[in-house]
């Protein structure tokens, strides 16, 4: 026996009205036209690397002068990512609500340590940038934690691909060059 | 207060932090939170901001990062090489050879402020969105 249930469905509730619905209605599951969207899911993995360029283009513009400080932002980012999708999702659910701030320390970190070495001469507005661009993708953690197998490999291939685009920006496009 | 609260909490602070901590470095661009009294032996650029920002080799071994306005206030950098800059602390002018000259926020540090309360300010958005 269906079992039936009064819902209001997207087509009843343009009458204003509940309709009478079995459990395996699809109008029932269906997402609202009015949800409907054309681009992607803000969680999903091309919903967050377009939040990262898109975020990355805004500096790009307001900073026009200088390439380095997007470049920064999106590294910062890209790493955040790589490390959240590659460490064991059990030690991120141990950290619980601190597991950001421990990954936001690592990447302060190497942000310093590298712009003391590779990516000098330390310019500690390079390092704001680039915490900045974690901060920002920290915000998809519980995502990350969340995710299944395939979906932390894309996103692993995604902080990859971020992170070319940031050498790109800093040393082949060459923005800013005196 | 749970510490998913406490934990959100400290995650805006920190936030705040980086956008005050830029604000404080694109602040010393413009010379005012310095205390100078040295000559000028070198002027140079740093690389990638198209001239925007320069650097200037001071004889007590200091190099101090500028905004290229200052140096064109000083009548460029012809006039300032050698000469002599004097201010106290949080002071908005300099003295350059004894001629005082007016020290401003360039828009150039606004900018950067303004970018980089950009990527926390949709970090937030889409924390608090959840």
């Amino acid at each position: 026996m269906r079992h039936l249930t009064r819902r209001r469905t997207p087509s009843a509730a343009r009458l204003g009205q509940t309709a009478l619905v079995s459990g395996a209605d699809p109008e029932a599951h269906a997402a609202p036209e009015s949800r409907r969207r054309w681009w992607p899911e803000r969680n999903s993995v091309p919903g967050q690397v377009i939040t990262t360029v898109l975020a990355g283009a805004i500096v790009q513009a307001l900073l026009w002068f200088r390439g380095d400080s997007a470049a920064h932002l999106v590294a910062g980012a890209a790493l955040t990512t790589f490390i959240g999708v590659t460490v064991p999702k059990g030690w991120l659910r141990r950290l619980d609500a601190w597991a950001e701030f421990v990954i936001l320390g690592v990447v302060l970190g190497v942000s310093w340590v590298s712009e003391e070495t590779i990516v000098g001469p330390f310019d500690p507005i390079d390092i704001t940038f680039t915490v900045a661009g974690a901060f920002l993708a920290l915000a998809y953690l519980p995502d990350w934690i969340e995710a299944g197998r395939s979906e932390r490999r894309r996103l692993r291939a995604a902080a990859v691909g971020l992170a070319v685009l940031s050498l790109t920006l800093r040393y082949l496009v060459g923005l800013g060059k005196a | 207060m749970n510490s998913h609260r406490l934990a959100r909490l400290l995650t805006g602070l920190v936030g705040l932090c980086f956008v005050l901590a830029g604000a404080a470095v694109a602040f010393r661009w413009t010379l005012i939170p310095l205390e100078l009294d040295s000559r000028v032996v070198g002027i140079g650029w740093i690389d990638g901001t198209t001239v925007h920002l320069q650097t200037l080799d001071l004889d007590d071994g200091r190099t101090i990062t500028v905004d290229h306005e200052i140096i064109r206030r000083a009548g460029g950098e012809k006039a300032l090489l050698g000469a002599v800059l004097q201010k106290h602390r949080l002071e908005w002018q300099v003295a350059i050879d004894g001629r005082r000259v007016p020290l401003s926020i360039p828009l150039d540090g606004w900018l950067t402020v303004a970018a980089l309360s950009i990527p926390i300010a949709m970090g937030w958005r889409l924390r608090r969105s959840r």
